[in-house]
């Protein structure tokens, strides 16, 4: 699922293709629904959410500009979005989450999926995104994480693991910048 | 708002992360739009790099098959032809806690409205039944008023004649009253001392005489035992009397009962 093959079906879902929208899911549910298991730690959650997202991106697919980015950041984006907003209806199991995020090891040991049903590119990118983490310091790693899967801001992280905030922030600054050094920008078509 | 005098490159690439991040608030996300719009192609350069580094974040999960199911959901949450979706993925607890309570909420909100609309109709109702009670007194009251009416214009016409009734041993303690105008025919019986009859019976008037007895009319007493008749068309021939007697309802051609009250 390289980002370049989903932009034109979310160009199609924008101009209202209900067959475009099947094309997406299908390319891109089972990282969707990865995101969103990993986020909220619960299927049933995760598949309720999962149906919001594509909800969401059939009525503001239009909104998309690839002139901002490419069309999986943008479909990442939403999902985590999504994924937060399940979060913070609960507090408390915001918090559980954070605790769980805290004690998983990142990246996670991938699973095989079954037979591979057209993303073999994607999960190549994903072991060199893997691979990138993995060459992070362990704390500037764990709190981007906390960030991205865990939902908390990053005052949050801050108060939750005990450091200053603008050395939290100087983690998640330098993960994303060595980040984006290591991955060459996805080619948009 | 306090701006910074200038924002540095850290601060607003922190900005740029918070902002992909949604952890900007309004004024925040002014201030950062605005710096965006003054720095240009490189600073849009550089949040995109951050957005699809973030992107490919989110491809270090191991991905998972969703459900079958979810597939014909989405497809017919849009309105794609599908066939109907299995039932919903059962909610995690605190969906349905949130849920129950929300339902609740509207069972109460409903039955609040539910309970006020009642009320407000059986306010309305009371009013309706007392307003119906004032029409029946009303129409009771003119009724009675028309009845007295008629009757004293019966009673006081020039030439009405006045026929006392007595009770014969059968009936001892009653007694009544026939005024009869004279030239109409018209008449009127008022009794009292009556005994309360059955729904199958009434009581008839008859004028006799030796040849004949013909009916005036039949009555039902009220509770106290008094009975009221009005005679539409009668004319008494001479030494003809009135009586009174039980009758099967709704009463025949010739009296069957004895005399209960009669008319010297």
């Amino acid at each position: 699922m390289p980002s370049n093959e989903i932009q034109p079906l979310l160009l199609r879902v924008a101009d209202g293709d209900v067959g475009a929208l099947a094309e997406l899911y299908d390319a891109t549910s089972v990282f969707v629904f990865g995101i969103l298991r990993r986020m909220l730690w619960n299927t049933e959650s995760a598949e309720e959410v999962a149906q919001e997202v594509y909800i969401q991106v059939w009525r503001t697919a239009r909104g998309y500009d690839p002139g901002l980015g490419s069309a999986w950041s943008w479909l990442a984006l939403l999902t985590r979005g999504r994924a937060i907003g399940r979060m913070r209806a609960d507090g408390s199991y915001r918090d559980a989450i954070a605790d769980l995020v805290l004690h998983q090891p990142f990246p996670e040991p991938l699973e095989p999926l079954g037979p591979p049903r057209g993303q073999v590119g994607h999960l190549e990118r994903a072991e060199t995104v893997r691979e990138a983490l993995r060459a992070l310091p362990g704390d500037h790693r764990r709190a981007l994480e906390l960030a991205f899967f865990g939902g908390l801001s990053q005052r949050e992280i801050a108060y939750r693991i005990g450091t200053p905030l603008p050395t939290v922030k100087s983690r998640i600054r330098t993960a994303l910048t060595r980040l984006r050094e290591r991955l060459a920008p996805v080619p948009e078509q | 708002m306090i701006r910074p005098a200038k924002m540095s490159d850290d601060q607003f690439e922190d900005q740029a992360i918070s902002h992909l991040l949604g952890e900007l608030d309004v004024n925040g996300e002014i201030m950062f739009q605005e710096e965006l719009a003054r720095r240009g192609a490189p600073a849009g350069a550089m949040l995109r790099e951050f957005r699809e580094a973030l992107g490919e974040l989110a491809l270090a999960v191991a991905p998972a098959d969703p459900p079958p199911a979810l597939r014909a959901r989405v497809l017919w949450s849009i309105g794609a032809p599908v066939a109907a979706p299995d039932a919903p993925p059962a909610a995690p607890r605190t969906f349905w806690i949130w849920a129950v309570a929300a339902l609740m909420t509207g069972v109460a909100v409903g039955l609040g409205v539910w309970a006020r609309r009642l009320a407000d109709e059986r306010d309305e109702l009371r009013a309706s039944v007392e307003r119906l009670e004032e029409r029946v007194v009303a129409a009771e009251t003119a009724a009675a008023g028309s009845s007295l009416l008629r009757d004293l214009d019966l009673v006081g016409a020039p030439g009405s004649t006045l026929h006392e009734l007595h009770g014969t041993d059968a009936l001892p303690d009653a007694g009544g009253r026939v005024f009869l105008a004279a030239g109409s025919g018209r008449g009127l019986l008022i009794a009292n001392g009556l005994i309360p009859i059955g729904p199958d019976r009434v009581y008839a008037l008859w004028a006799m005489d030796a040849a004949d007895a013909r009916l005036a009319g039949v009555f039902r007493p009220d509770e106290d035992g008094r009975g009221r008749l009005e005679i539409e068309e009668l004319e008494l021939s001479p030494g003809a009397i009135f009586a009174l007697t039980e009758e099967p309802a709704p009463g025949g051609e010739r009296p069957t009962g004895p005399i209960l009250l009669a008319s010297s």
